[in-house]
C-alpha cells in the first residue's frame, strides 16, 4: 500500500521528499531518502523515476522548497560572512512557505483519503513541510558553516530563509470563492486561508477549484535569507551624581530637553567599546529618580537589553573595560555590570514595588526650625501615610490613594543654617519623597510640615541606598566607593 | 570618586527668600469676569508646570476681603451635579465631570446668609475638589493657596493657551 501511494504522488507531479512525508512516517531520514526507499521498496519499476529524474518539474507540492536544486541554491545563498558576524556555536533554521501550498496540500488531502480510504482512516498526519525542510537542509548548512544545529526551542540563533512564489497571487486568489461569505481585506494569509479552508466541504472545493494540483510553471524563489538572535541581557547599577540629568532622553514635542542622559551615556560607552547600535538597545530600571535627585551609595539596578546581538559573550575584563569607560562621566559610574539571564529580570520589576529606599534630603522652613521642632520628627516613629497621586504626576497618572510607611526618619539641623535641616528616611517602594515633606496642599497626610506644623519644602534629594540586592555584587579589586 | 555632601551639592544662595510650593511651581492667574458691582468674585486660578490648574479665590473676593466666616461649601450644584461624586479612572481620567468656563464647582455658604458661586474659570475635566474644606472650609481664607484650594482641573489642551492669555498675571490683578 505504501508503495502504491508513493508512487502515486510521484506520478500526480509530487517530488520524492513530499511523496515520502505522505507516507506519514516520522522516523523517514529525509538527509538520506534513497536508503529508506530501497528498504522499504517503494519504487516499482526501477527504470522510469530515472527517466523523471532527468527532466524534473517543480513539485506539485512544495512548489521545489525540498528539491535537491532549491535545497542547493539556498544553502549557497547563504552568506558565511553574515552569519559569522554572530559569535553562535550553534544555529537553528526557519523557512516562510509562500502560502499555495496550504492550498496545494488541502486538495492532495482531499484526493488521497478518498482514494486510499483503507490507510488514511484517522487524520492525515504528513510530515510538515517546514519540518522535512529543516530534516533536509540542516547537515548541509552545518557542514558549510562549521556549527551544530540546535532545536528552535533550545537555540537563540537562527537562520531565517523566506521564500517568493512568482504565481502565489494568482493561485491563491481562488479562496475568496471558496468563503462561506464575502470577506474583505487581505485573504492570501495563511491564517485566514487555513480557516477557509476548514470550512469549505469538499465537493465545493472540487467544484470550484479546477486543477489545484496543476504542475506549477515555476521553483519558489529565495527571497531573502536573514540571521537574528534572540535578545540577550546585561544588568548592573548607576549612580547619578548631577542633579540635571534625566535617566532616559526627555523629549519634548519631539525636540530634546535635555542634552544627555543616563542611558545616552551608558548606550555611547556601550557602542564605543563593543561597536553595538545603539537602537539595539534598550534601557530598564527599578524605578526611576526625579532628574534633580542623585542617585549615590551602590547606585540604582538596571538591565540593558541586547536586540539582536552578534557578541553574546561577555568576559569579566570586558564588563571592567566597559565601567570604567562610562566611569569617565562625571556624571554617573555604574558598577556591577554583568550578563543575567531573561529568566532574572522579574526581580527588578519585584524590587521596584517591594524594596524600601534610603534619602537624605535638605529641607527649609518658613520660619526659623528649632530644636523642639526636630525633635518632633525624631520622636514620631513610624508614620503610615495616606498619599494621593502628587499633583506634579497627576496629568501622567491615575488618581488615586495609597498608604505609605515611612519606616524610619531622623533629622539634624545645619550649622549656621537658620531656615535648613536635614532629614534620613527610610520609605516603602512607591512613596513619594518629596510629597511627603511639603504635604502637597494638603494631599499626602501626614506631612512633615503637619508634623512640625510649619511650612517646609524640599530642596535637595539624594537616594542613598535601593535595597535590592540585584543583580549580584561583582567583586573589584580597589574600587572608589560613594559615599 | 568623592561626591559633595548634599548640603554643598546645591546652590544655598538662592534660598534667601523662602518661597512656598504654590509659588515655586505654579504661574498664578486671576479670572475677573465673574465680578459684577455688587459682588467681587475674583478667582486664582495657578498653571502648573503640567498644566494642571489649581482653583482658589482672589485676594479681592468678597468673601477674602470682608473676612467672612464661612458656614459650608456646597457642592451639590442642582439635582443631578454634586461634585464630590466626581470619580475618574485611568490615566485618561475617564468619567471625570467636564467643565465649561461657567460651570459652577460649589457655593460658599457664610454664617451671614450670603451665598457665593465659584466658578470652574477653564474648560476641562474635574480631577478633584479639595476634601478638607467640606470638613474645614475656613481653610479656604486661611491657607488660599495652599491647603485650602477649592479644587484641581485638567484643561481642555487644545484650549490651554486661549485660557490662560485671558487672565491677568498676578501684578496686573494686584494694581486694580
Ligand atoms: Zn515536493
Amino acid at each position: 500500500m505504501e508503495s502504491k501511494i508513493y508512487n502515486y504522488l510521484l506520478d500526480v507531479g509530487c517530488c520524492k521528499y513530499c511523496s515520502l512525508r505522505y507516507l506519514q512516517d516520522r522516523y523517514v531520514d529525509f538527509s538520506n531518502i534513497n536508503e529508506y526507499i530501497e528498504k522499504k521498496k517503494l519504487s516499482i519499476i526501477d527504470t522510469e523515476p530515472v527517466i523523471k529524474q532527468h527532466k524534473p518539474n517543480p513539485c506539485c507540492l512544495c512548489l521545489g522548497l525540498l528539491q535537491d536544486s532549491l535545497i542547493e541554491d539556498t544553502v549557497n545563498r547563504i552568506v558565511i560572512s553574515e552569519v559569522q558576524k554572530y559569535d553562535s556555536k550553534v544555529f537553528t533554521c526557519s523557512i516562510s512557505i509562500p502560502s499555495a501550498t496550504i492550498l496545494r496540500e488541502h486538495a492532495i488531502r482531499l484526493d488521497l483519503r478518498q482514494k486510499f480510504a483503507e490507510f488514511y482512516i484517522d487524520d492525515i498526519e504528513e510530515i510538515p513541510l517546514n519540518k522535512a525542510w529543516k530534516l533536509i537542509i540542516k547537515d548541509k548548512i552545518s557542514e558549510k558553516l562549521g556549527i551544530n544545529f540546535e532545536n528552535s526551542d533550545i537555540c537563540n540563533f537562527s537562520i531565517n530563509v523566506t521564500m517568493d512564489y512568482a504565481d502565489n497571487r494568482q493561485e491563491v486568489s481562488v479562496v475568496k470563492e471558496l468563503a462561506e461569505k464575502a470577506k474583505n481585506g487581505d485573504l492570501i494569509g495563511r491564517k485566514s486561508i487555513l480557516s477557509i479552508l476548514s470550512n469549505c466541504l469538499a465537493h465545493k472545493f472540487h467544484d470550484i477549484v479546477k486543477a489545484p494540483l496543476s504542475i506549477p510553471s515555476v521553483y519558489l524563489t529565495c527571497k531573502q535569507i536573514e540571521c537574528k538572535h534572540n535578545s540577550i541581557y546585561m544588568a548592573g547599577r548607576y549612580c547619578k551624581f548631577s542633579r540635571e540629568l534625566s535617566q532616559s532622553p526627555w523629549i519634548v514635542d519631539g525636540i530634546k530637553a535635555m542634552e544627555t542622559s543616563v542611558e545616552e551615556i551608558i548606550f555611547e560607552q556601550i557602542h564605543k567599546v563593543f561597536g553595538i547600535p545603539q537602537t539595539n538597545l534598550k534601557f530598564s530600571s527599578s524605578g526611576r529618580e526625579d532628574c534633580d535627585v542623585r542617585c549615590l551609595g551602590k547606585g540604582r539596578p538596571f538591565y540593558i537589553e541586547i536586540l539582536d546581538p552578534k557578541k553574546t559573550v561577555f568576559t569579566y575584563d570586558e564588563f571592567r573595560v566597559l565601567e570604567s569607560s562610562i566611569n569617565e562621566s562625571t556624571l554617573i559610574q555604574v558598577r556591577d555590570l554583568q550578563s543575567v539571564q531573561r529568566s532574572e529580570l522579574c526581580k527588578i520589576k519585584e524590587g521596584e514595588q517591594l524594596k524600601t529606599k534610603d534619602y537624605l534630603a535638605v529641607c527649609v522652613t518658613k520660619a526659623a526650625i528649632t530644636q523642639e521642632q526636630i525633635d518632633k520628627i525624631n520622636n514620631f516613629g513610624e508614620a503610615i501615610l495616606e498619599q494621593k497621586t502628587p499633583i506634579r504626576v497627576l496629568h501622567r497618572r491615575p488618581l488615586a490613594v495609597r498608604k505609605k510607611r515611612i519606616f524610619r526618619m531622623e533629622a539634624r539641623l545645619v550649622p549656621d543654617k537658620l531656615n535648613l535641616f536635614e532629614l534620613s528616611l527610610e520609605t516603602e517602594a512607591g512613596t513619594y519623597v518629596k510629597e511627603f515633606v511639603h504635604g502637597d496642599f494638603g494631599r499626602t497626610k501626614p506631612s512633615i510640615g503637619d508634623i512640625i506644623d510649619d511650612e517646609v519644602d524640599i530642596i535637595a534629594l539624594d537616594v542613598i541606598a535601593i535595597h535590592l540586592d540585584w543583580p549580584e555584587e561583582i567583586i573589584v579589586p580597589d574600587r572608589n566607593e560613594t559615599s | 570618586m568623592i561626591q559633595p555632601k548634599i548640603i554643598d551639592s546645591i546652590n544655598l544662595h538662592s534660598l534667601n527668600k523662602f518661597l512656598s510650593v504654590s509659588d515655586r511651581y505654579y504661574k498664578h492667574k486671576y479670572c475677573v469676569k465673574f465680578t459684577s458691582k455688587e459682588q467681587n468674585l475674583d478667582q486664582r486660578v495657578s498653571f502648573h508646570t503640567n498644566r494642571i490648574c489649581m482653583i482658589s479665590l482672589g485676594e479681592n473676593h468678597t468673601v477674602m476681603k470682608n473676612n467672612k466666616k464661612i458656614l459650608k461649601i456646597n457642592c451639590s450644584i442642582d439635582n443631578k451635579i454634586n461634585r464630590l461624586l466626581n470619580a475618574t479612572s485611568g490615566k485618561g481620567k475617564r468619567g471625570a465631570q467636564k467643565l465649561t468656563e461657567n460651570s459652577v464647582l460649589c457655593y460658599i455658604e457664610c454664617e451671614d446668609g450670603d451665598i457665593y458661586p465659584v466658578y470652574s474659570c477653564v474648560q476641562g475635566k474635574l480631577l478633584e475638589i479639595n476634601e478638607h474644606l467640606i470638613s474645614n472650609p475656613n481653610l479656604l481664607i486661611t491657607n488660599p493657596v495652599s491647603k485650602g484650594y477649592i479644587a484641581l482641573i485638567l484643561p481642555t489642551l487644545n484650549l490651554y493657551e486661549s485660557i490662560k492669555n485671558s487672565m491677568l498675571d498676578a501684578d496686573e490683578y494686584s494694581k486694580i
